[in-house]
């Protein structure tokens, strides 16, 4: 199929060269007429110069008389070289002394029609034969006439720089001018439509032409109203008309793309399936409108108590599906949880009535409860039913050993944040004891949980649970505190220069106001810090 | 979007008219030439009253008949009125001639004018100038002259000039020595003026034709033999025109007869046989025999 481009370039120059043909036509013509004007200049010239000739001639003898017309003939034509008068092969009269002979007749022009430019250019001589008498004898002669090279080329050439310069260049120039408006005004605007109508992006800028500027405009027109509309398509078939959350078609998206990526970073992220308790109940006594304005308010709580990265979606009625990645560890996650829970049984005021909530939460963790979304949703909607029958308003986990694991965990943060509070911990310091010497030579603090129903419970329990909660900075600070104040209390009351050891979390010091407060408290107790041991 | 195609239609057809209006080059005239004689008078006459413009005929007067020889060479003309002496010179030279319409037949009008009587020439020694045109009618006429009156063996001084040229030489120069002129009418009226007589004549020396046609190219012939036949149809109402009224056709010519008087044209009729009509058996006959091609005569 033929692009515009070549199209016009095409027609451009069919039509050049029409023009170019016609030129050469015309000019081919011209230089005919002219070779014809000459021509019959010549011959006249010759029948004038040979009839005087021969209506004065006497006789042989008397043939000098004509020298001043030939030359007169010659002097006053800027076409002629030379004009020669002669019999057979003699020359009676030359205007050109230099000419000692005739050229050969064959080279001669003695028919004077449809000579042509070219031919009067290659410096022929014409010729005619005049009848002259001597008494009553016929006497032929032959009067020769010799062209001007010169003057001829330079005649002839005129006219081909003029045609060059007035005719073919100004063409081409036009020619050219014309390539240029068609291309800035027809073809690129066309090109830059057809990318457009293509890929209808990056809209070209006005055109100049009315008509190309209508379909640009319309085009513009429409592919705006396309995108808006496929915009709208594209939102209201990822989410839910309700509650204006992501449908579970935005969320499988999300969910496969998550899927990829913590496969690729061996990572872990919880699904989690929440089915709100007793909405039935709320449907049936306050009415579809009441429920859905409900459902609308728990979408915007739940939106606020999560995070920017995680993903909610709602997947059926009162059913809505929450992605939870990101978390340090799964106390962590239970918080987050919680906080949901939390939020969402609080008491809610839909229209005038007060409505109270509450969840139920399965969770399923990929990859280990499911490396794929139908997966995932199948067990974490079963965890959901474990949740609902174990009394509602709770979260359970799909694997059974890992709920009662952070269950543990759970209570065990809990129980240690009490014993914060109540001061449940206490620091015990085992002595070093010289070997040699049996001397004790320093002490080494260490930190015990007496649990008011679980009895003692080991650091090994309770230190990493408080380093994964956050609560080893508060509790290290304890530590130190307890362990620098014996310290001072044991130079204060037996002088001794024993080297206390102090045991202190990774987390601690990756607290940053851990060193600054370390050096205040050796400051408050006034200790020597070669005594100390960290 | 049709009344768009309509207007460009509309341009293009004015263009295009524009256009043959602009290329249409008038049809090139016929050109003919005929020199000053008598017999040619009603080509004069035609011209005068505007008959040869409808005709697209362009018609060229010069001196002699020898000029009307040269002219023509030059190629720019469909043919010339003449003798059948120039008739023959130019068919030697492949001109393709016919004749097509005949004029006249010189009955006196070409003419052996001389300052002596025949007898004596006969009877001089001197050498004779004799002014002719040598490249006419005017050769055969001198030669059948001097055979008529057995005068081969005289000493002549042939000087080749056109009637008009002699005409002036005659008039500069007293005639101080024997001479003979062979012209034609209307020169001899002035010539006579001169102290020349005529002492021989197309009307008296028996072995001689003279006749006088328009001759044009075959081809011409061909292709406007319409505007011919019409031209011929004319030369007849010419013709016939003389005869009615000859001081209004005089009045017309004369500027062609080298102004002669009405007098001196009336006498030149005198001296021709006009041919415009059929012509005779026996002049058929000496056409034929002097190979004239009449069968192409409109």
């Amino acid at each position: 199929m033929l692009s515009t481009q070549r199209f016009f370039l095409g027609l451009l120059a069919i039509i050049m060269l029409s023009l170019y043909a016609t030129f050469i036509t015309y000019y081919l013509s011209e230089q005919q007429t002219k070779a014809d004007l000459i021509t019959e200049e010549i011959h006249l010239t010759l029948s004038e110069t040979g009839y005087l000739i021969s209506t004065s001639f006497d006789s042989l003898s008397g043939i000098q008389s004509f020298k001043s017309l030939l030359n007169r003939k010659v002097a006053q034509s800027n076409l002629i070289s030379s004009m020669i008068l002669a019999q057979g092969t003699t020359i009676l009269l030359s205007t050109d002394p230099s000419i000692k002979t005739l050229p050969s007749r064959l080279d001669s022009i003695t028919t004077f029609s449809n000579i042509s430019a070219q031919k009067l250019l290659q410096s022929p001589t014409f010729e005619i034969t005049i009848e002259t008498f001597s008494q009553n004898k016929v006497m032929p002669l032959t009067l020769l006439l010799k062209v001007n090279d010169y003057a001829f080329a330079n005649y002839f050439s005129k006219t081909r720089i003029q045609y060059i310069s007035t005719l073919v260049i100004p063409t081409l120039l036009v020619t050219l001018s014309l390539w240029a408006i068609l291309h800035f005004l027809l073809m690129k605007p066309l090109v830059e439509l057809k990318k457009y109508a293509y890929y209808s992006k990056r809209p070209p800028s006005k055109f100049k032409i009315k008509e190309l500027e209508a379909i640009r405009s319309s085009l513009v027109q429409t592919f705006d109203r396309l995108e808006k509309e496929q915009k709208a398509l594209y939102t209201s078939a990822r989410t839910d008309e309700l509650s204006g959350l992501p449908n579970r078609n935005h969320l499988n998206e999300r969910l496969n793309w998550l899927i990829e990526e913590s496969s690729r970073s061996k990572s872990e992220f919880a699904y989690l399936f929440i089915d709100l308790d007793n909405f039935k109940n709320i449907n049936d006594t306050l009415g579809h409108d009441i429920g859905d304005e409900l459902l609308m308010m728990i979408a915007g709580i739940m939106q606020e108590v999560i995070r920017d990265y995680d993903i909610i979606a709602r997947v059926g009625g009162d059913e809505f599906v929450v992605v939870l990645s990101q978390y340090q560890n799964h106390i962590e996650l239970n918080h987050i949880i919680q906080r949901i829970i939390a939020k969402l049984s609080e008491i809610h005021t839909v229209g005038t009535y007060p409505v109270r909530t509450s969840a139920s939460i399965g969770v399923a963790f990929y990859p280990k409860d499911g490396i794929d979304s139908r997966t995932l949703l199948k067990n974490s909607d079963i965890a959901m039913y474990e949740a609902k029958k174990s009394g509602k308003n709770q979260i359970h986990y799909f694997t059974e050993s890992l709920h009662q694991t952070i269950l543990a965990e759970v209570e065990l943060e809990n129980d240690l944040r009490s014993a914060l509070q109540n001061q449940e911990f206490e620091l015990y310091y085992q002595p070093k004891v010289d070997i040699a010497s049996g001397k004790i030579i320093g002490a080494e603090s260490l930190v015990r949980w007496h649990h008011p129903t679980k009895g003692m419970i080991s650091p090994l329990q309770f230190i990493p649970i408080a380093e994964q909660t956050g609560l080893m900075i508060e509790l290290g600070e304890w530590i130190l505190h307890q362990a620098l104040q014996q310290q001072q209390k044991w130079q204060e009351l037996y002088q001794t220069d024993l080297l206390l050891s102090i045991n202190i979390s990774a987390v601690q010091f990756g607290y940053v106001q851990f060193f600054s407060n370390f050096q205040s408290l050796c400051n408050q107790f006034d200790l020597d810090l070669k005594l100390i041991d960290i | 979007m049709l009344k768009n195609l309509k207007v460009i239609l509309m341009i293009i057809m004015i263009a295009l008219a524009g256009l043959t209006g602009c290329s249409s080059q008038p049809e090139p005239p016929i050109k003919l030439i005929a020199n000053s004689w008598i017999g040619y008078s009603p080509l004069f006459y035609a011209k005068e009253k505007g008959w040869l413009k409808p005709l697209n005929i362009e018609l060229s007067t010069v001196v002699s008949l020898g000029e009307s020889i040269m002219t023509y060479k030059t190629g720019h003309f469909n043919g010339l009125a003449g003798t059948q002496y120039e008739f023959a010179k130019l068919q030697k030279q492949n001109a393709n001639l016919v004749p097509i319409i005949m004029f006249d037949r010189s009955n006196g009008g070409d003419m052996v004018m001389s300052n002596l009587s025949i007898n004596s020439l006969k009877k001089t020694t001197e050498s004779v100038d004799v002014y002719l045109e040598i490249n006419s009618i005017n050769s055969a006429v001198f030669k059948d002259f001097i055979k008529a009156h057995e005068l081969e063996n005289k000493t002549f001084n042939f000087i080749n000039k056109d009637p008009l040229k002699t005409l002036a030489q005659i008039k500069q120069s007293p005639i101080t020595q024997p001479l003979i002129i062979v012209t034609y009418s209307p020169y001899n009226f002035e010539l006579s003026k001169h102290g020349l007589n005529i002492i021989a004549s197309t009307k008296n020396i028996e072995d001689i034709l003279v006749v006088d046609a328009l001759y044009v190219k075959k081809s011409c012939l061909t292709e406007h033999k319409a505007h011919f036949i019409k031209l011929k149809q004319l030369i007849n109402q010419a013709i016939q025109d003389l005869h009615t009224n000859p001081r209004d056709y005089y009045e017309k010519v004369k500027p062609y007869l080298e102004n002669s008087s009405y007098e001196e044209f009336s006498a030149s009729l005198n001296q021709i046989e006009w041919l415009n009509s059929e012509l005779s058996e026996p002049l058929i006959k000496k056409l034929n025999h002097t190979s004239f091609p009449i069968r192409d005569l409109l």
